[in-house]
C-alpha cells in the first residue's frame, strides 16, 4: 500500500491547467516517421500535466479534424506537429475554435505548413517563411546559444535551443502577439530553390524576424507558434523549453485572474457623493499549477476612475493577502464631480491572462442641507453682519423716526 | 426733490461763474475742482437751508448716507477679498440697495411738494407701507444669506 501510495504522489503534484477540461489533440502526420518514435517525450509532458492527450494521425486521404460535434467544442487544446497533409482543418474552424477560448499551439519546420493553419496565423499577424526558405545562421549553426528571450513570464530559461530545419515569421503591429524568441541578428531566411540570395529570396533577415511567438486574444485564449520542431522531438527534447512553452499555451502558466473587487466610502456611507473618500480594492491570484496562490509583487496593476475620462489613475499598493489571493488597494478623495463614475482595473500584460474589471457607481451632488452654512465661512462675515448692520440700522431709525417730533410732519397728519 | 430742485437752481449760478472765469487764461484744472468745491459747498449750504425746519428728511438722509457707505464697503470687500459665498454678498449688498430704494420712497411720500403726486396717500400709510416692506426684505436677505 505504501508503495502504491508513493507511485501516486507524483500524479497529486503534478501540474495540470486551471480548467476544468483540458483534453489535447495533438495532430500528426502519418507520413513522418512513427509517431512514438519521435515525440514520446512530449506525449509524456503532455500526460504528466493531466492534458489528456488525443493523438489524431492525418495522411493524404483523412477526414478533416472534427473539432465540433453538436456545435460544441470537443478540445480544449489543439497541438498540430508539422505536417503536410492537406485540408485537415480549415481557417475559419480554427478561428472560431480560438475564439471559443480553445487554445492552439502549432509547431512548423521548414518542409512548409499546411495551408489553413498558415491563413490562420497571417490573421493573427504571424507570417511564418513558406515553404522552401531555410533559417540558415551561420555563426551559430543549429543552435541559439544565448537565445534573444523577450519575454520571462512565457519562457524561464535562457539556455541554449536547438533550432533545426526552422523557418521564420515576421509579425504584424497586432498587440495581442506576445514575442517570445527573437532571431539572432546574424540570422537570415533563404529560398533554397531560388540558388541565390537576393531580396526576392529572403524572408526576413537578422533580428526582423521572430523564432517563437505567442498571442493571447481578448477572451485569454493562446495560440503558440514555432518554427523547428527540434526541442519537442525526443533526440534533441529540451524539458525546460517545451514545459515552458506548454504550460503558458494550455493555461497552466501566465494565468491570474481577479478574485474579488470591492470599494466603500471611507465615512461609512453606502453611496457616494462628491469629495468623499473611497477605499477601492481588488485581489489576485496566480495559478500555480495545482492552485490558485496570491499574486505578489505586482508593481504596476492600476486604477483609473473614469467617467468618459479617468479623472484618476492610482497605482494600487498591496495591502495583505486573504484567501490565496493578494488584495490591492488604494483610497483617494472623489473629485469634485457629480454623475456615474467607473472604477476600472484593465490589466493587460504579455504573458499573463488580462484583468478587465469595472464596476459603475453613481456620485451624487450635496444635498441642500450639506452645504456649510454662511457663517462657517469667514469671508461672509462681512456680508452677513453688513446685512444685520442694515436691519438694526432700519429699526434704530424707525424708532427715531416716529417718535422724534417734527412740526411740519405733525401738521401733515393734522391735514 | 428738494435735493434736486436745490441742484438745479445751483447750476445755472455755477455756470456763470465757470463763464468768468473762463474769461482768464488760467489752468483750467484749478479752476474746475475750485468750480467743483464751490458747486458742492453753494448744494450743500443749500441742502442745510431747505432743511432747516424738517428733520425727518435729515433723518432719512443720513440713514441712506449710512446705506451707501455700507454697500461700498461691501462691494470693494468683494473686489479685493472675491465673491466667494457669493450668496452672501448678493444679500449684504442687495439689502442696502434694497432698503435704499425703500427708505427714499418713503422720503418723496413724505415731500410737501409731492402731495400732489400721492393724492389719498397719508403718511401713515406711506410709513405702513415702508415698515411692511421693509420687514419682507429682511426676510428675504436672511434667508437668501443662510
Amino acid at each position: 500500500m505504501i508503495f502504491l501510495l508513493f507511485l501516486l504522489t507524483p500524479l497529486a503534484w503534478a501540474l495540470s491547467s486551471a480548467l476544468a477540461d483540458s483534453r489535447t489533440l495533438v495532430v500528426y502526420d502519418t507520413r513522418l516517421p512513427e509517431f512514438e518514435w519521435q515525440y514520446s517525450k512530449l506525449f509524456q509532458t503532455l500526460r504528466d500535466r493531466d492534458l489528456q492527450p488525443e493523438l489524431a494521425l492525418v495522411g493524404p486521404e483523412s477526414e478533416p479534424l472534427e473539432l465540433y460535434r453538436n456545435g460544441y467544442r470537443r478540445y480544449q487544446n489543439l497541438l498540430i506537429l508539422p505536417t503536410t497533409a492537406r485540408d485537415i482543418v480549415d481557417t475559419d474552424t480554427l478561428l472560431k475554435f480560438t475564439q471559443d477560448g480553445g487554445d492552439v499551439f502549432v509547431v512548423s519546420d521548414n518542409t512548409g505548413l499546411q495551408t489553413d493553419v498558415v491563413l490562420f496565423l497571417n490573421e493573427l499577424g504571424i507570417y511564418p517563411s513558406p515553404k522552401g526558405y531555410k533559417y540558415i545562421d551561420y555563426h551559430n549553426g543549429d543552435t541559439l546559444e544565448a537565445p534573444d528571450v523577450l519575454n520571462k513570464v512565457v519562457l524561464h530559461t535562457e539556455k541554449p535551443i536547438a533550432y533545426k530545419d526552422g523557418s521564420v515569421a515576421l509579425l504584424s503591429n497586432n498587440e495581442f502577439l506576445v514575442p517570445v524568441v527573437r532571431a539572432p541578428r546574424t540570422s537570415y531566411t533563404f529560398n533554397v530553390d531560388e540558388g541565390r540570395v537576393n531580396a526576392d529570396s529572403t524572408w526576413h533577415s537578422g533580428s526582423q524576424g521572430y523564432l517563437f511567438v505567442g498571442l493571447q486574444g481578448l477572451n485569454n485564449a493562446r495560440v503558440f507558434w514555432t518554427g523547428s520542431a527540434a526541442s519537442f522531438k525526443d533526440e534533441s527534447f529540451n524539458e525546460e523549453l517545451v514545459t515552458d512553452l506548454i504550460n503558458w499555451t494550455f493555461q497552466i502558466s501566465g494565468l491570474i485572474k481577479a478574485t474579488s473587487v470591492t470599494h466603500y466610502n471611507e465615512n461609512g456611507d453606502s453611496g457616494y457623493k462628491i469629495k468623499d473618500t473611497t477605499t477601492f480594492e481588488i485581489g489576485v491570484s496566480q495559478w500555480d499549477g495545482e492552485k490558485w496562490a496570491p499574486f505578489t509583487d505586482c508593481q504596476d496593476l492600476q486604477l483609473e476612475f473614469v467617467m468618459l475620462d479617468p479623472y484618476y489613475r492610482l497605482t494600487l499598493a498591496p495591502k495583505r493577502v486573504e484567501n490565496s489571493s493578494q488584495i490591492y488597494g488604494t483610497t483617494f478623495q472623489i473629485p469634485d464631480q457629480h454623475g456615474m463614475f467607473t472604477y476600472k482595473v484593465l490589466y493587460q500584460r504579455e504573458g499573463y491572462s488580462f484583468i478587465d474589471e469595472s464596476v459603475t457607481v453613481p456620485v451624487r451632488h450635496l444635498a441642500n442641507d450639506e452645504y456649510p452654512r454662511s457663517w462657517e465661512i469667514t469671508n461672509s462675515w462681512v456680508y452677513l453682519s453688513s446685512a444685520l448692520a442694515v436691519m438694526v440700522g432700519w429699526f434704530v431709525f424707525l424708532v427715531v423716526f416716529v417718535y422724534s417730533g417734527n412740526k411740519k410732519l405733525g401738521k401733515e397728519k393734522t391735514n | 426733490m428738494a435735493k434736486k430742485d436745490a441742484k438745479a437752481k445751483t447750476v445755472p449760478a455755477i455756470k456763470k461763474q465757470s463763464g468768468s472765469v473762463a474769461a482768464e487764461p488760467t489752468a483750467n484744472a484749478i479752476s474746475f475742482f475750485q468750480e467743483l468745491g464751490n458747486s458742492v459747498k453753494i448744494s450743500f449750504n443749500s441742502y442745510i437751508s431747505e432743511t432747516k425746519d424738517n428733520q425727518k428728511l435729515r433723518l432719512i438722509d443720513a440713514f441712506l448716507v449710512f446705506l451707501v457707505c455700507l454697500g461700498i464697503l461691501q462691494f470693494v470687500f468683494c473686489l479685493l477679498v472675491g465673491n466667494f459665498p457669493f450668496n452672501a454678498f448678493l444679500g449684504g449688498f442687495i439689502a442696502t440697495v434694497a432698503q435704499f430704494v425703500l427708505t427714499v420712497s418713503l422720503r418723496l411720500q413724505s415731500l410737501d411738494a409731492n402731495k400732489t403726486v400721492f393724492k389719498g396717500i397719508t403718511p401713515e400709510r406711506a410709513l405702513g407701507d415702508y415698515i411692511f416692506a421693509s420687514l419682507a426684505l429682511h426676510f428675504v436677505v436672511l434667508h437668501f444669506i443662510n
